[in-house]
């Protein structure tokens, strides 16, 4: 694949992975900073599709761009219909790259290219209605009457075939302060043409005794001659525009001159970051590209650079054409790119106040240049294989643990009498463990990824499907900045959909039957993540009609996994808890149910298997939610050490809950189940000494070890906690569910490392 | 500075701007002068760069080079 295609592919994969969530926001909630972001994303897909030649995607960004734009004009309303039209751009724009991705270069289909065209179309008579609705006044009557020879120039030219814009600079008070210059932009655009009938309207400048010297107050008005086109004129302004600094700019027809201005069209605009962004990707084509492209891609950059320094009024250090080969341009250039970008990071820091008087200026102002400042700082990336990055983790767990080894190394030389020789390496040790952490965090920063990825992915799937099914869902998403091992999070999409169609399908009602209920008639689904301790707690929770437990006892009677007098004991809870019995996971089963059921075995299956649990709560009418706990990471466990009659033993920390020492008369019995009651829970006791056939001590006083699936194991004693590589059994071993795997500790014991899983069911 | 400056010009009949040139500060600046002071004469140095600043304020200001191009 050709370097620049797969430099776009990365940019444009990012580009889409904003794109979505802003068209779900912008149908919640047309706002203007929404829209102004979604036409940049839109904006930037189609110039960058453009430079590296990708004709499919540049074809359909450049239409859902002009969309946008007829939205950002007023023009159009948004509503269910474009929503439904953009999101299918979307989809569409994904599979094209999917197909660049494979090496084609494929064309968007005609019908949605139609569809989005037929949508941009202005309705003229939706504009008048506006207009006779007694809206904003349009910007074509502020138009000041135009001397009799411009407007005779104005005429030739159009008469000649040339393009005649007007331009309105409706320039913010701060437009100093950012460090932009009316005089450069003024001379950019008269390099483009001729600019006529120049008009000032002067009306907010204060007397002089009111004056703020470093403040704005102009407002012109223009006509440009020009051989360009639209696009070209509004570039002028790229680096000025923002939600404050707006240009108002239209093509002039024969019609126009001499009547009120034309139909507004504005430019779009653009953060002066974005220039930082531009410089980057001029950087990254360089570098990526070959001997033969060099000469025509080095002139299309020195015009890029030319550009963003005259738009900043910064000198562009270095000339084009003056080196012999074209290897020698690419380094002259990389060379100016780079001073640029630094110049680029003055001008901000001057915009941004770095001198006195700008301390005294508005704060969010300086705030938000800040921002700017920080936005413009690029990053840069390298590409790293999954096999290195899963050797990085691996390494960093392995020096974990062989530094480990080392507290056991100066006990022994304690022991030994050798102080002296146990304090330099207690010394050397504390840095070892220093650097290992860190080392360990930094590896970890590749491997945890924020649960917004998965999250993420709902938001588009709540909405279709609640169009399909004519309910109202207000999806919330909590903690989505929460993080976690990226093998866990490519592992439990799936389940989690399971979980989310579930409250879909079967938890959330329709509208009249939550009226009915006198419930609202929008329903709340709420993905919820947090970190709790080792563990990272992932909820989906609704306020439907929770799980129907007598359904789900008939059905498991039916299918022949309880007994009718068992049923007929068995709590709401338990009766919930069917939900993860295999035989009523089949969706036959399910669909007759009220209540859910789909697939909860796998999911159950599925968080076990990486080392999670999942409990399910429910309330009849109030709703229901479903709890997974996960471990964070993967790639090393915490394990708290326990002595079980004289041997040693791990239980994964993210397991526990917490360790209480219990008095044994304390314990009850019921239906021959030892119980323990803690803060009035009243939790089931396994005896681990049973389970594993060691010998059980008398003790007036044992310790428990909580589990999160609420039990309590009985243990001699907790000798603390280590952090282990867990490797799995083999041999007989590997038969013996009760055991997750084995770690060598530091001192070279082998631990056995238990199932929390099977503890927290088996009864000893 | 702008305080003490319009201190100073509410006893003068003429501002002379000797800095070659206008800028669109220099422009508000002269229009908030003559908001201020409606019967004071401005004057500005030709040459240096604003030509097109110039010819907003020609019924304005008075210029005392011809020479306002770049």
């Amino acid at each position: 694949m050709a370097d620049l295609t797969e430099i776009f592919l990365d940019e444009a994969q990012e580009l889409l992975e904003q794109m979505e969530p802003l068209i779900l926001e912008l149908e919640k909630a047309a706002t203007v900073g929404t829209l102004e972001e979604l036409f940049r994303v839109a904006h930037t897909l189609k110039g960058s599709a453009g430079v590296a030649g990708i004709s499919g995607v540049h074809a359909l960004a450049h239409q859902l761009e002009e969309l946008l734009d007829c939205l950002r004009a007023g023009e159009l309303k948004m509503n269910s219909e474009l929503a439904d039209a953009l999101l299918e751009g979307f989809d569409v724009l994904r599979s094209l790259l999917e197909k660049l991705a494979q090496g084609r270069d494929e064309q968007p289909p005609p019908a949605l290219l139609g569809k989005i065209a037929r949508l941009a179309a202005v309705d003229p008579a939706q504009t008048c209605e506006e207009t006779a609705r007694g809206g904003e006044e349009p910007p074509g009557a502020r138009v000041p009457p135009l001397e009799d020879s411009d407007k005779l120039l104005l005429q030739k030219a159009l008469a000649d075939g040339r393009n005649v814009f007007y331009l309105e600079l409706d320039f913010a008070a701060d437009f100093f302060h950012r460090g932009h210059n009316l005089d450069y932009l003024l001379e950019d655009l008269s390099e483009l043409g001729e600019i006529v009938g120049l008009r000032l309207d002067g009306r907010k400048v204060p007397p002089l005794s009111a004056i703020e010297a470093e403040e704005y107050y102009l407002f012109f008005s223009l006509f440009v001659i020009t051989e360009e086109d639209l696009q070209a004129i509004a570039d002028v302004f790229i680096f000025v525009l923002d939600e404050k600094n707006k240009l108002n700019l239209w093509p002039v027809s024969p019609a126009d001159l001499g009547a009120l201005g034309p139909r507004q069209k504005a430019a779009p605009p653009y953060r002066v970051e974005h220039a930082q962004e531009v410089l980057r990707q001029q950087e990254k084509a360089l570098a990526a590209a070959s001997t033969e492209v060099l000469p025509g891609l080095t002139a299309s950059v020195w015009k890029i650079i030319r550009r963003v320094a005259d738009s900043f009024g910064l000198s562009c250090p270095f000339s084009e054409g003056i080196q012999s080969d074209s290897q020698a341009e690419k380094e002259l250039l990389s060379r100016a790119i780079a001073d640029l970008k630094e110049q680029l990071k003055e001008a901000a820091g001057i915009a941004a106040g770095d001198k006195k008087e700008a301390e005294k200026s508005v704060t969010p102002d300086r705030e938000a240049v800040t921002f700017s400042r920080e936005k413009a700082r690029p990053q840069s990336f390298l590409k790293v294989s999954r096999d290195t990055a899963d050797a990085l983790l691996n390494l960093a767990g392995e020096l974990i643990i062989a530094k480990n080894a080392l507290p056991y190394f100066i006990k022994n030389l304690e022991a030994a009498g050798r102080e002296d020789l146990a304090r330099d390496l207690k010394e050397k040790y504390g840095y070892l463990d220093r650097i290992a952490r860190e080392f360990q965090e930094r590896v970890m920063d590749i491997w945890l990824l924020p649960i917004a990825q998965i999250f993420d992915r709902f938001p588009r799937f709540v909405r279709d499907y609640s169009k399909k099914a004519n309910k109202k869902i207000h999806l919330v998403c909590e903690g989505k900045e929460t993080r976690l091992d990226r093998n866990i999070l490519e592992n439990i999409y799936e389940p989690l959909l399971h979980i989310v169609r579930n409250a879909l399908d079967h938890g959330l009602e329709e509208i009249e039957e939550r009226q009915r209920k006198g419930k609202k008639p929008e329903g709340i689904l709420l993905l919820r993540a947090y970190r709790l301790g080792e563990r990272v707690v992932v909820q989906v929770a609704d306020d439907g009609r929770g799980v129907d437990g007598d359904a789900l006892a008939q059905k498991a009677i039916a299918a022949g996994l309880v007994s009718s007098a068992r049923a007929a004991e068995m709590s709401y809870a338990e009766k919930v808890n069917l939900l993860f019995a295999p035989g009523l996971s089949t969706r036959e089963a399910v669909s007759e149910l009220s209540g859910r059921g789909v697939g909860m075995d796998v999911v159950k299956e599925t968080t076990e298997r990486l080392g999670g649990t999942v409990q399910v709560e429910s309330e009849p009418d109030r709703g229901t939610t479903v709890t997974l706990a996960l471990p964070f990471t993967l790639a090393t466990n915490e394990v708290l050490l326990v002595n079980v009659g004289g041997g040693l033993y791990g239980i994964p920390l993210a397991a526990v809950r917490e360790t209480v020492r219990y008095a044994r008369r304390d314990l009850k019995t019921v239906r021959g189940r030892a119980l323990a009651v803690l803060r009035n829970e009243i939790l089931p006791v396994s005896f681990l000494h049973r389970c594993l056939g060691a010998h059980e001590s008398e003790a007036e006083e044992i310790t428990l070890v909580v589990l999160w699936q609420k039990v309590a194991l009985s243990v001699d004693r907790v000798l603390g906690k280590e952090e282990i590589i867990i490797r799995p059994l083999t041999g007989e071993l590997k038969k013996v569910p009760l055991f997750l795997g084995a770690a060598v500790l530091g001192d070279g014991r082998v631990l056995l490392v238990l199932e929390p899983n099977v503890l927290a069911k088996e009864a000893c | 500075m702008l305080r003490e400056i319009d201190r100073k010009l509410s006893s003068e009949q003429r501002v002379i701007f000797t800095e070659p040139g206008l800028d669109a500060a220099g422009l508000q600046l002269i229009i908030a002068l003559k908001k201020e002071f409606p019967e004071l004469e401005v004057v500005l140095t030709g040459g240096g760069p604003g030509a097109l600043f110039l010819s907003l304020l020609k019924n304005e200001v008075t210029v005392r080079a011809e020479d306002f191009s770049r």
